[in-house]
């Protein structure tokens, strides 16, 4: 177990929805090098799917142990107060997080810096956790 | 069974890059450029345009139906758009004028019905409360007059449009997934009225074009735009714009022009699909999505295969974007830099606004203001105190306090809440300055997502100015 930033292999994308917030955020399959690799124009890396499969659901597995409402509101204290749903997508090792509320009463209205939840993934993606070292595997690449 | 048609995305908002029309019909092969125009506060924007200037759609899109009509006309390549926005007629209209000016024989479909705001009161004694989706408060009780009323509408009039032979559909409120599912279901001959009767494969290949729609939707989102691993991600500084070929079955590739910047992997393509959305069901007036089904597999170089995804029968009622102006607002931002950041906000806002610290901690904005000697019906203040000892920079030394107001009067959050900030430069806290000079006040918008019954709604579909067909909704 070590600290790392939530977001070493948790990826998230966060908006609004009226007057309420989501952050889908969803942990990073270690075969998705393959498809950067042709996104660059190299040969596709060979992974050893099986193994690596089973990191991408052990990963999520652990998120979604994680990723309770109460974790998000200690996460993320701008949410305490509110209520949160937590929605697992497993079939895209995916949870989606919604924050009621949040944005007052819609983008026009709220008083926030950021109306519209832009980076509201990125910054519970920013907080460390403790994460178990068998889950961190290679971070994937990009520009050669 | 036909082919997969190819449909390209070239906006996802209202504002975004105004080239990619021209981008995605001549960089490569499409059968149906779309694009969305329509955000929930776009819908106010375009009010307030209708207001000034006497038409309620978006003016960029004939800016780019200017660049590329006369291609999509000969390539075949038909143009299905929202930029309609609150006028789609008077945006048909102009489409035809601009057709006639160039010299290019176009069939313009117009759908319309989505605009509810000049039936509100006949709606609410027929019954309609327009409860509040997010508070359930009604209409009535709110008090207030909506400035903007919109249904959204499914894909069926604008696949109505299509068989009727338009080359271009503009549409007011429709889903945004909708300008996808339409073409698609035009294209393969899917049975809408078979899916509300609950027929699987109808709801199925429905769901699957919902799906597709809703990743290209918002433009360059879906090709590594927004995306939290944009480190991975080549030529980003110019991204391709998506395009979905969405099968006979609704089974959809996701991908891009060969050649442009950005990248489509199962990773770009789940970030979109978690994008402003709710539980696992997805709901649109034609079907509702299980996003809890949808599998994905990467199928070759920016292309990822979008599969399996099961649809539901839609709800009974539709979705309603309702704005109102809620008011006028005022916002200034004080910097405090270095020591003593608290005591300083403190200080000033005992000074300009009569209330401390503590109370803004305890109190919400309307119960702030009240306690304030500000005339405002709301006083929100966010204090961001950096608090760093030693800082070496003056970004590190720099607190700020954030105050903005609110009143239905646009004169009591005008000068009677700048003046005292002023009057505090030589006589408050060391070393106050705004970040900007005060400003007058300025309108703004409130949101009020509501339903309305389908049997309220008729659409109508026109093609050329001949009522072609009317969709019960």
């Amino acid at each position: 177990m070590s600290r790392h930033p939530l977001g070493t292999f948790i990826g998230a994308r966060s908006g609004d929805k009226g007057g309420n917030a989501n952050v889908g955020v969803w942990v990073v399959d270690p075969v998705e090098q393959a498809a950067v690799d042709l996104a660059h124009g190299r040969t596709a890396s060979l992974v050893a799917e099986l193994d690596v499969v089973r990191l991408a659901d052990k990963r999520f597995a652990w998120l979604v142990d994680v990723l309770t409402p109460d974790r998000v509101r200690s996460l993320l204290p701008e949410c305490q107060g509110l209520e949160i749903d937590v929605h697992p997508l497993p079939n895209l090792r995916a949870v989606n997080i919604v924050i009621h509320g949040l944005l007052g009463r819609g983008v026009a209205e709220t008083s926030r810096v950021d109306p519209q939840a832009k980076g509201l993934g990125e910054h519970l993606r920013a907080r460390l956790v403790d994460i178990p070292d068998a889950l961190l595997g290679p971070a994937i690449e990009g520009p050669a | 069974m036909n082919e997969a048609i190819r449909i390209a995305n070239c906006s996802g908002f209202f504002g975004d890059r105004l080239d990619a029309a021209r981008e995605m019909v001549e960089d490569g092969p499409i059968d149906v450029l779309t694009g969305d125009w329509l955000a929930e506060l776009t819908m106010l924007i375009l009010a307030r345009q209708k207001m000034k200037h006497g038409n309620g759609y978006a003016r960029t899109f004939m800016t780019q139906m200017e660049q590329v009509l006369g291609t999509c006309i000969d390539r075949g390549i038909k143009v299905v758009s929202n930029a309609g926005g609150l006028d789609p007629a008077g945006a048909g209209e102009a489409l035809a004028a601009l057709a006639a000016d160039l010299g290019i024989p176009v069939r313009v479909g117009v759908v319309t019905g989505d605009d509810l705001a000049p039936r509100i009161a006949a709606l609410r004694e027929a019954g309609e409360e327009f409860a509040n989706l997010d508070t359930g408060e009604t209409l009535a009780a709110a008090g207030v007059q909506p400035l903007t009323a919109n249904a959204y509408l499914g894909a069926e009039p604008i696949s109505a449009a299509l068989a009727a032979g338009a080359d271009v559909v503009v549409t007011g409120r429709v889903t945004d997934a909708a300008l996808v599912i339409g073409p698609a279901a035009w294209r393969h001959g899917w049975d809408f009225r078979a899916a509300r009767a609950g027929d699987q494969a109808a709801l199925d290949a429905l769901a699957g074009a919902l799906v597709a729609g809703h990743v290209i939707e918002c433009g360059a989102q879906a090709t590594g735009g927004n995306y939290s691993f944009f480190t991975q991600v080549p030529g980003l500084e110019h991204p391709g714009l998506p395009i979905a070929e969405v099968a006979a079955d609704g089974s959809a590739v996701i991908t891009k022009h060969e050649g442009t910047g950005g990248m489509v992997t199962v990773g770009t393509v789940t970030a979109q699909l978690l994008y402003e959305v709710g539980g696992p069901e997805y709901v649109n007036p034609d079907v509702t999505a299980r996003f809890d089904t949808i599998a994905l597999a990467q199928a070759g170089r920016d292309r990822v295969r979008i599969s399996g995804t099961t649809g539901v029968r839609p709800p009974d009622r539709l979705k309603v974007a309702m704005n109102y102006v809620g008011g006028f607002r005022n916002a200034l931002t004080l910097v405090m830099t270095g020591l003593d950041a608290e005591a300083k906000a403190d200080l000033v806002l005992r000074t300009v606004a009569g209330v401390d610290l503590a109370q803004v901690g305890a109190l919400d904005p309307v119960a702030l203001a009240q306690a304030s000697k500000l005339q405002a019906r709301e006083l929100d203040v966010d204090l961001q105190a950096v608090g760093r000892e030693d800082p070496a920079t003056a970004a590190e030394a720099q607190s700020f306090l954030r105050l903005t107001v609110k009143d239905a009067d646009a004169a009591k959050v005008g000068k009677p809440f700048t003046e005292p900030v002023i009057e505090a430069a030589l006589a408050s806290y060391p070393g106050l300055f705004p970040t900007a000079p005060p400003g007058p006040a300025t309108p703004y918008g409130v949101y009020w997502p509501t339903t309305v019954a389908r049997e309220q709604v008729s659409v109508e579909v026109r093609v050329d100015g001949a009522l072609v067909a009317t969709v019960e909704s």
